[in-house]
């Protein structure tokens, strides 16, 4: 029959080896805690490369005006984002706009008191959104988000594409 | 530096006590003879004007692509010209020469990062990151019609025919027009 002695001296620094084999790529894999986002105040200039962005205001609404079809589901709101960019003069109106387009939907989300993030659900010009008639491409445009109808301390995060050196990763501002 | 270890490798195997005729020298000398050829395959590559445009991520501009489209161009006129010759005048002699033409343009191709683009453009499942990196519309059309136009000259080094040059040099002409927009 075997015997089950207390563990040797060779035991211990096996186990504390292995423990702290595991807590090392555990560290590891989950990485470094991220970067806190750089605070911009309502109206500043948010630099990103060859554009930059101002948010102007935010509005809360239930749907989107007519003809639009979105509308917030129970729970829900629609929160609207006006921005204005700036910059892009090199370029035709039409790559302007599907820059934007994608920039606006793909780089800015909304993050609540609890930390829920939102994604962006629709942005077009604000031209567009009043329903007036515009010949040129509008600097003013509303990014559309659908949040939880009971979110808090809504915080607008912007994160830049291709950061530079001493520069910001996420910009956040407030939306109170 | 390279000279310098080719040099020192073939030191060593001429001063080989044992000389030629020695049955000991001869795994040895394999030996090093594999290490300098490996030594020569890790040579760096020849710069291109499409080096450093694979790690960019946002707002390619013309001035900055300009260098890298007209090596590009370049490429693909001379791989036309070298097609049309194997292809309709049966000159077999210019296939090598048009098979080294189309590497470089893959070369370029691959500095520039097209085949990241499409990885990220699957990842996303949408063309944001491609439209961010390449945000001038005349750039895009650019890199399209040069896209086909290489796949079609891929065809036809790979096996010569007449079909595949004919619509690489259809796709080639709508490229060259979209160059002149962004040069």
């Amino acid at each position: 029959m075997p015997e089950f002695g207390k563990p040797g001296k060779a035991g211990l620094v096996q186990t504390l080896a292995v423990t702290g084999g595991l807590l090392c790529g555990s560290m590891i894999a989950c990485g470094s805690p991220p970067e806190p986002a750089t605070s911009f105040a309502r109206g500043e200039r948010i630099p990103l490369g060859i554009l930059s962005l101002e948010v102007r205001r935010s509005q809360e609404m239930q749907r989107m005006p007519r003809p639009f079809s979105g509308q917030a589901q129970a729970g829900e709101k629609l929160v609207a984002v006006f921005v204005h960019w700036r910059g892009l003069d090199n370029y035709d109106d039409a790559s302007r706009r599907s820059l934007i387009d994608s920039l606006l939907c793909n780089r800015l989300r909304i993050v609540d008191s609890e930390g829920y993030a939102y994604s962006c659900m629709q942005a077009m010009p604000s031209d567009l959104f009043n329903l007036r008639p515009s010949r040129s491409l509008s600097s003013q445009w509303v990014v559309v988000f659908r949040v939880w109808v009971d979110s808090e301390g809504l915080v607008l995060q912007i994160e830049h594409p291709e950061p530079v050196e001493g520069g910001f990763r996420v910009a956040a501002v407030s939306l109170d | 530096m390279l000279d310098g270890m080719s040099e020192h490798v073939a030191n060593m195997i001429s001063s080989d006590r044992c000389g030629s005729g020695c049955p000991a020298s001869l795994p040895r000398a394999i030996i090093l003879v594999g290490l300098a050829v490996v030594c020569l395959a890790c040579e760096p590559p020849a710069p291109t004007a499409c080096d450093g445009l694979e790690d960019r991520r946002y707002g390619i501009t013309r001035e900055e692509y300009a260098p890298c489209a007209r090596e590009m161009m370049t490429a693909l006129d001379t791989l036309q010209r070298q097609l049309q010759r194997v292809v309709l005048r049966a000159d077999s002699l210019v296939w090598p020469e048009a098979r080294k033409t189309y590497r470089h343009l893959r070369l370029l191709r691959n500095r520039v990062g097209f085949v990241a683009d499409a990885w990220r453009e699957l990842r996303a499942q949408s063309p944001g990151p491609y439209i961010e990196r390449w945000p001038d519309g005349s750039m895009r059309a650019f890199n399209l019609h040069l896209g086909n136009a290489f796949a079609q000259y891929m065809s036809a080094v790979n096996r010569p025919n007449r079909a595949n040059l004919q619509e690489g040099s259809r796709h080639h002409a709508y490229a060259r027009q979209a160059y002149a927009r962004i040069r």
